[in-house]
């Protein structure tokens, strides 16, 4: 890591667990900062997840009601609140998909593939096209198919790798495999996404 | 499983783990090996930071989602209360300890959290000396305040009272009282020149921040009885406190200096929130900061307020000394003098 994204990181690190203290200490306008930060992340992940807009929005409140509620839970330590965030919505909302999977199947005909996800949007109007989080679903798209398949099959469908597995008719070892070279290779797309921003500054 | 055995294991899950499609009992082991591994840790870290932005293009919540959830939030767990700048740490304290309080089991009340108080009388007695400030703010105060009733006379009176109750009941009456002061205090006529007496009288401010200085304290006692994280005050909080401690530092040491006491010591204290104090050895004098000290004296602001309120071991505590070093090993060992008892 270069000194300069280190600063970067430190910074982040620092600016996050001042906000999880305000939190600590009661003060309502950090949850509103908190909200304003994060809910679009968090309802994101979560209607792309459980594709109904009512469950996203139920989601989003349990996030960060449970934030509220323990904000010791966000350790700055292991990562960005940001990261934390997602990670709780996603956690929730493949919950949520997982009980609903043994009353319906879901299809998975193509409709929660990147490429479709950010063309159509069946439960919300789009707010940022330029973010990240566009970027690294072009990214995405752009993987080899074997890799991008059991990304998506896992993250949006939130189906296990054991799942992943069946569905691809691969072994477990090559569905856990894939799962994490695919994130690697994004991970260095996004290094590169997060230093074009600095050199923009 | 060895270490290696067990680090190759999480290797081969740790993108699963990321994406969330490992079994509950997988991810356990993976979140374990974690805390043990800085080299899965990092990955790990790398690799949520990706999935973060795996949702793809973000989509606004519904309008007035804010509005219900702040509602629910309030209901779930009540905010710092609003309040007079002044008394905003005090405040910010009680939301802080009470999140902690909240997620205590009944046998964790029972625990010995300082001296030879409980987690339970720790409470009663905070409520105590809050309730000589609620009464000469002219607040109801339960059970009512005796004309001339000291802290100590309180802190037992409230004791006896509130060791016949539940816990959870405990709990809510300080927390009530606490916001019934902090709400009364918004638009105060005179908090310059009102007083409350505790153990000596205080104007409203200096009452005020020794009331967030004792709940931070106790909070942190009951926090390492009970095992559960501490988290120091917000800097902005924490300030006002130092300089309480460092307005009252003269009077406190002086009889356990040696003289003379035509001196005065330069108290740097480090880390947000900190500043520098030039401390008097005699309570009557006033310095300018432009008097040269006989010592500087350099330490962390927190350890400072915890060394002021008798949580630490002055000969141990980490301090840097410029000066007459037999000064400065006097005044520290000074500092805890100050603390309120217990």
């Amino acid at each position: 890591m270069s000194a300069l994204s280190q600063q970067c990181f430190t910074d982040a690190a620092r600016d996050d667990a001042r906000l999880r203290d305000r939190l600590v200490f009661g003060d309502e306008t950090a949850f509103i900062d908190l909200y304003e930060r994060y809910s679009s992340l968090v309802y994101t992940i979560a209607a792309r997840v459980t594709c109904d807009r009512r469950a996203a929005e139920d989601v989003t409140q349990e996030v960060f009601l449970a934030v509220w509620q323990s904000p010791l839970a966000f350790d700055p330590a292991r990562g960005s609140l940001r990261g934390w965030m997602a990670m709780m919505a996603h956690r929730r909302a493949v919950d949520l998909t997982r009980r609903e999977e043994a009353h319906r199947r879901r299809s998975r005909d193509g409709r929660l593939y990147a490429g479709a996800v950010s063309r159509g949007d069946p439960v919300g109007d789009q707010v940022s096209d330029a973010d990240a989080a566009e970027r690294v679903g072009t990214a995405l798209q752009a993987l080899p198919e074997h890799l991008s398949r059991a990304i998506t099959l896992a993250y949006l469908e939130g189906l296990t790798y054991r799942q992943v597995a069946t569905v691809l008719g691969v072994p477990e070892g090559t569905a856990k495999s894939r799962l994490r070279e695919g994130l690697r290779r994004l991970a260095v797309e996004l290094r590169g996404i997060h230093a074009d921003d600095e050199e923009g500054k | 499983m060895t270490d290696t055995e067990s680090h190759e294991a999480v290797v081969d899950l740790i993108g699963a783990w990321a994406l969330d499609a490992c079994s509950p009992e997988e991810e356990k082991f993976v979140e374990a090996h974690l805390s043990t591994c800085p080299a899965c840790a990092r990955e790990a870290r790398e690799l949520r930071e990706v999935a973060a932005d795996l949702g793809g293009a973000y989509l606004a919540p519904p309008a007035g989602s804010l509005g219900r959830l702040r509602a629910d939030a309030r209901d779930r767990r009540r905010p710092a209360t609003t309040t007079a700048a002044y008394a905003a740490p005090y405040a910010a304290q009680v939301a802080a300890l009470d999140l902690l309080l909240s997620d205590l089991a009944a046998e964790d009340w029972q625990l010995t959290a300082y001296g030879d108080l409980t987690v339970h009388d720790l409470i009663a007695h905070l409520a105590a000396t809050d309730g000589l400030v609620a009464d000469g703010l002219g607040l109801p105060v339960q059970p009512p305040v005796e004309p001339s009733e000291n802290v100590a006379a309180r802190t037992t009176a409230v004791l006896r009272f509130e060791r016949g109750r539940p816990a959870e009941q405990t709990r809510r009456s300080w927390r009530a009282q606490a916001d019934a002061v902090c709400r009364s205090l918004v638009g105060h006529p005179s908090p310059g020149t009102a007083t409350v007496a505790l153990g000596r009288p205080l104007s409203l401010p200096d009452a005020l921040a020794a009331r967030a200085f004792e709940t931070w304290i106790h909070g942190e006692d009951i926090a390492a009885a009970t095992g559960r994280p501490v988290v120091p005050p917000l800097p902005e909080h924490l300030h006002p406190l130092a300089d309480i401690a460092a307005r009252v530092l003269p009077r406190v040491i002086s009889r356990r200096i040696t003289p003379p006491h035509n001196r005065s010591v330069r108290l740097h204290l480090t880390g947000a929130g900190g500043g520098t104090w030039t401390v008097p050895l005699d309570p009557a004098a006033t310095v300018s900061a432009a008097i040269r000290p006989a010592v500087v004296v350099t330490l962390d602001v927190v350890e400072f307020c915890r060394l002021a309120a008798n949580r630490r071991d002055p000969a141990r505590i980490a301090v840097e000394v410029r000066g007459d070093t037999t000064l400065a090993r006097e005044f520290l060992a000074a500092v805890p003098a100050m603390a309120p008892v217990p």
